[in-house]
């Protein structure tokens, strides 16, 4: 079966600096993958390039079988791509609701806002409380939340995470974790992209460890967790990143 | 004190217009990051709109003004997409340049077209006054005042209850969020900056009754909007709507109480300016598009 | 016409060869030039149009009644646009001098453009003849000074305020409460001095004196000022552009100051047709006014004709009556003309002294020069007041001063 979006052979940059050298990845219809990396990995570049905000210099991305390189940014969101970014990125000088209306500003998204809002609002219950209150006055693991519910408003059927358990407390992470392994149930695909393994592998049922800007290991969950191989090249990794 | 009095009312009734004047710039500056210094001469060809209108075609200010406004409207769009599109990514000096080159051909073009000559469109209702009590009003400058304020409030409305005006602040707050959302930020630049064209001819045409009108009216009234925008915190409209009240009570006190005040006036503004944002760098309302 | 013939190639070959050598040419002696540094835009457009115009008209009619020459040398006119503007005047005068070398300036208009051409004709080694038809400015005398080549056909503004004074006087008697609002710029600080001075000791009470920026969009707090002293004469020093915002603005406001008293503004036609009502009782001064039935002169009566009779033709020829200006202008012109046709020369001090020793009379008055208080060549001097009252649908200039002209008397203006 195609899967729902596959990478091949990715290269992707800023200016002058290239940080994807080669990445294919893949995520299927109804999975939660992750994309496990040290800072400065590329992590959020792949993101970017699949959410249409930075162009590759060469490889493919195809999205429900078709390739979508030549798709603007603002016209994946209809196709179904939405992004919960690095830093939350919300609307700060707007409320709460005002950032959800934002999320479904697509047309294919605007017709079920009604319905999209009560789900979200029923899976973020802190958000309700919080309806009219500006997004930038918020603490981190509201605005996490916001950027998340903000996403699902598009109606997606890839959900990407930039490392939503940055900076947040550990029960936030809790809650976040427990609102993503929610909307996976109900069936949206999610590419997950984090520092922080434990809570993704417990989410997740695949995984790509991301270092060097290429695929250094790729398996199911469990065979992630588990791998001593992974770990020490994760962690050397890390040290190898590190200042 | 009726003089006091008197004066503050002539005072806010010129806020409300140099609010108008400003507000396009501010938006413009806001959701595109272009100061438009081209903007002064978008009021100047409003108002020949609007006296061209009353005399060629007998058609008064008020009645030519949503036509205008749309001219106005497209104007701004192709000029943006024709010309200003190419500058969005280029070094701030560039585009300062480009803006000012474009108020230079229109100015010219205005001379060439209408000539310097010095011309005053005013309709009845602009010279006569209503007195209430010790003070006068006079209706010209209610009415220019009316008509902003009901501008004004259309495009805060506009700004915070529609999708598009939605999405026009949301790229104004975060770029690369807004396309995220679906947002086409290049169209959206354009609409800003095709409002604020017609915002600032709409201002245009509602000054052509209350003072002289030339090709070179533009650039004095540039200036006092920059001075405004920038008080105002640039990009937030609120801002700006609160500080051109600012200024056109401080010129018109400036004017009264100062010996030889009225020589000051233009001075006024520059003045409030470098001394507000030595004390608060950011304005009064410090962020993009607070409404 | 084999004799016509020779002229036509000798005047075609003269202009190839004059149009090609620029700077350094040698002054063609069949010629006489006259350089227009006159403003054709900007917001003194109005004068230099006027000059323009009765310039031309003066050659034209002097080609009509004399034929194409002046003492057998072609007339050329040279005109160059000042645009309003002075350091455009300022290269304007250079280029007239020193580029097109001509033997005779006439112009310009705006007391502002004045003041910006006089360094360049003093700095002129020989700097050459110059009139001037408009100008009013007495800065423009003090630097000119004795010099014995410059000659003014317009009043200086001591004499405006001389003969409004004692026009006001004559009406109001003494001891009235006079405002005065004049404009910051050449204009305003130069007419403020003569305008206190007259009316001090003319035995008027100053009340108050109020400074508006030129071209500025808002004159109600200075307005409030002046009604804060109660003055029942305002008096405006103001050009043209402000006095119509100005007197707009005192509609408005309703001060209700019974004279208003204005100087240029109230002859010019943007005045009377932006203000349509606004312009009542609205005095001004004027060198020059319609219907004075004045006589040809004896010695040319086809240069300086009847008064009725050149109106009548001016009206004819250009559909509208003639302005002050233009008026100043074509004798201006006249008079350069009959000094050159007289001493049958260019060089300037043939042309000066047959100027200073001329009188005609013209439908301005006499045309001889005299000396002013610090210049030595001053011609028509001598202004008249009227007022703008309202006859029928339109409003008429009425005179009320110097009682020899007057057909009327100053009215107060009606309380709104």
């Amino acid at each position: 079966m195609t899967p729902l979006l596959s990478l091949s052979n990715i290269r992707a940059g800023y200016g002058a600096s290239l940080v994807l050298h080669d990445l294919s990845i893949e995520v299927g219809e109804g999975e939660v993958v992750c994309l496990l990396g040290a800072n400065g990995a590329g992590k959020t570049t792949t993101t970017c390039v699949i959410a249409g905000l930075v162009r590759p210099w060469s490889g493919e991305i195809r999205f429900a079988g078709e390739s979508i390189a030549e798709v603007p940014g603002h016209r994946r969101v209809s196709l179904g791509i939405a992004l919960s970014p690095e830093g939350r990125q919300v609307f700060p000088e707007m409320t709460v609701h005002e950032n959800l209306l934002l999320g479904s500003y697509a047309p294919h998204a605007r017709r079920d806002r009604t319905r999209a809002m009560d789900q979200v609002l029923a899976l973020f219950p802190r958000l309700e409380e919080r309806l009219r209150q500006k997004a930038g006055l918020m603490s981190g693991g509201e605005q996490q939340m916001l950027a998340i519910g903000r996403a699902i408003m598009s109606r997606p059927r890839l959900l990407m995470l930039d490392e939503p358990s940055l900076g947040l407390a550990p029960r936030i992470v809790m809650d976040v974790y427990a609102a993503v392994a929610e909307t996976a149930r109900a069936g949206i695909s999610i590419l997950l992209v984090e520092q922080n393994t434990e809570a993704a592998l417990a989410v997740a049922d695949r995984g790509y460890v991301l270092a060097n800007g290429t695929i250094a290991a790729s398996g199911s969950a469990a065979e992630l967790r588990g791998s001593a191989l992974v770990r020490s090249a994760f962690l050397g990794i890390q040290a190898e990143s590190a200042p | 004190m009726t003089n006091l009095l008197q004066l503050l009312i002539d005072a806010l009734l010129m806020g409300g217009l140099y609010a108008l004047m400003s507000v396009g710039l501010s938006l413009g500056f806001g959701v595109v990051r272009i100061i438009n210094f081209a903007h002064g001469e978008f009021v100047m060809l409003g108002a020949y709109g609007a006296y061209w209108a009353l005399t060629l075609l007998h058609v008064d200010p008020l009645l030519a003004l949503p036509f205008l406004i749309v001219l106005g409207y497209l104007g701004g769009w192709l000029l943006f997409r024709g010309v200003v599109a190419w500058v969005l990514k280029a070094p701030a000096l560039n585009q300062i340049l480009l803006t000012f080159g474009i108020a230079l051909v229109l100015q010219h073009i205005a001379v060439v077209l209408w000539t310097g000559d010095v011309r005053s469109a005013m309709p009845e209702y602009a010279l006569s006054t209503t007195i209430i009590g010790d003070v006068f009003v006079v209706h010209g400058r209610l009415i220019a005042f009316l008509v902003a304020g009901t501008l004004i409030a259309a495009l805060t409305t506009w700004l915070r209850y529609s999708e598009t005006g939605r999405a026009v602040r949301a790229v104004a707050q975060n770029h690369d969020a807004a396309i995220l959302m679906g947002i086409n930020p290049g169209r959206i630049y354009a609409l800003a900056f095709a409002m604020s064209t017609a915002l600032g001819i709409a201002s245009g045409a509602i000054v052509s009754f209350l003072i002289n009108i030339t090709p070179f009216m533009g650039f004095s009234i540039l200036l006092k909007a920059v001075a405004i925008v920038i008080l105002g915190g640039l990009g937030s409209i609120a801002g700006t709507v609160i500080s051109a009240f600012i200024l056109a009570i401080a010129e018109t006190m400036v004017a009264y109480y100062v010996p030889e005040g009225a020589g000051w006036t233009e001075g006024v503004a520059f003045a409030v300016i470098v001394g507000i944002l030595l004390v608060r760098p950011r304005g009064i309302i410090g962020s993009a598009l607070a409404t | 016409m084999g004799n016509i013939r020779a002229s036509d190639l000798r005047r075609g070959a003269i202009g190839l060869v004059m149009g090609l050598i620029l700077s350094t040419a040698a002054h063609a002696q069949q010629e006489v030039r006259i350089g227009l540094p006159v403003e054709l835009s900007g917001r003194f457009v109005a004068f230099g149009a006027q000059i323009k115009r009765g310039v031309e008209t003066a050659v034209e009619i002097w080609k009509h009644t004399r034929g194409d020459k002046v003492a057998g040398r072609d007339i050329v006119v040279i005109e160059h646009d000042t645009q309003s503007n002075n350091s455009t005047t300022v290269s304007v005068m250079n280029q007239l001098i020193n580029s097109d070398k001509v033997d005779i300036l006439i112009g310009p208009g705006g007391s502002d453009s004045g003041a910006a051409a006089v360094p360049s004709w003093k700095q002129a080694a020989t700097h050459p003849v110059w009139i001037v038809p408009g100008v009013s400015t007495t800065v423009v005398e003090k630097q000119v000074g004795k010099d014995p080549y410059f000659f003014h056909t317009f009043p200086w503004t001591y004499q405006y305020h001389e003969t409004i004074v004692a026009g006001l006087k004559q009406a109001l008697g003494t001891g009235k409460k006079v405002a005065i609002i004049y404009s910051d710029g050449a204009y305003g600080r130069a007419h403020i001095e003569y305008a206190r001075q007259y009316l001090k000791d003319g035995g008027f009470q100053i009340v108050d004196e109020e400074l508006i920026r030129e071209g500025a969009p808002d004159f109600l707090p200075t307005l409030l000022k002046v009604r804060s002293a109660h003055p029942e004469i305002l008096y405006t020093l103001v050009q043209t552009n402000d006095a119509i915002l100005l007197a707009k603005q005192i509609y408005s406001a309703k001060l209700n100051i019974p004279y208003l008293i204005g100087t240029f503004q109230a002859t010019l036609p943007e005045f009377k047709n932006s203000l349509g009502a606004v312009q009542n009782c609205w005095t001004g001064v004027n060198s020059y006014i319609m219907n004075l039935h004045t006589k040809a002169d004896q010695a040319e009566p086809k240069l300086f004709p009847a008064g009725d009779e050149w109106e009548a033709a001016w009206r004819t020829k250009y559909h509208k009556e003639p302005e002050y200006m233009e008026v100043g202008a074509y004798i201006s012109t006249m008079l350069a003309l009959l000094a050159v046709e007289h001493s049958n020369a260019v060089d300037r001090d043939h042309v000066a002294t047959a100027l200073a020793a001329q009188s005609y009379q013209t439908i301005m008055g006499n045309s001889r020069f005299g000396p002013s208080e610090i210049a030595l060549h001053q011609a028509f001097g001598k202004v008249i007041d009227f007022q703008l009252q309202k006859q029928g649908d339109g409003y008429d200039n009425v005179i009320f001063y110097p009682p020899e002209r007057a057909g009327g008397k100053l009215v107060a203006c009606p309380a709104q």
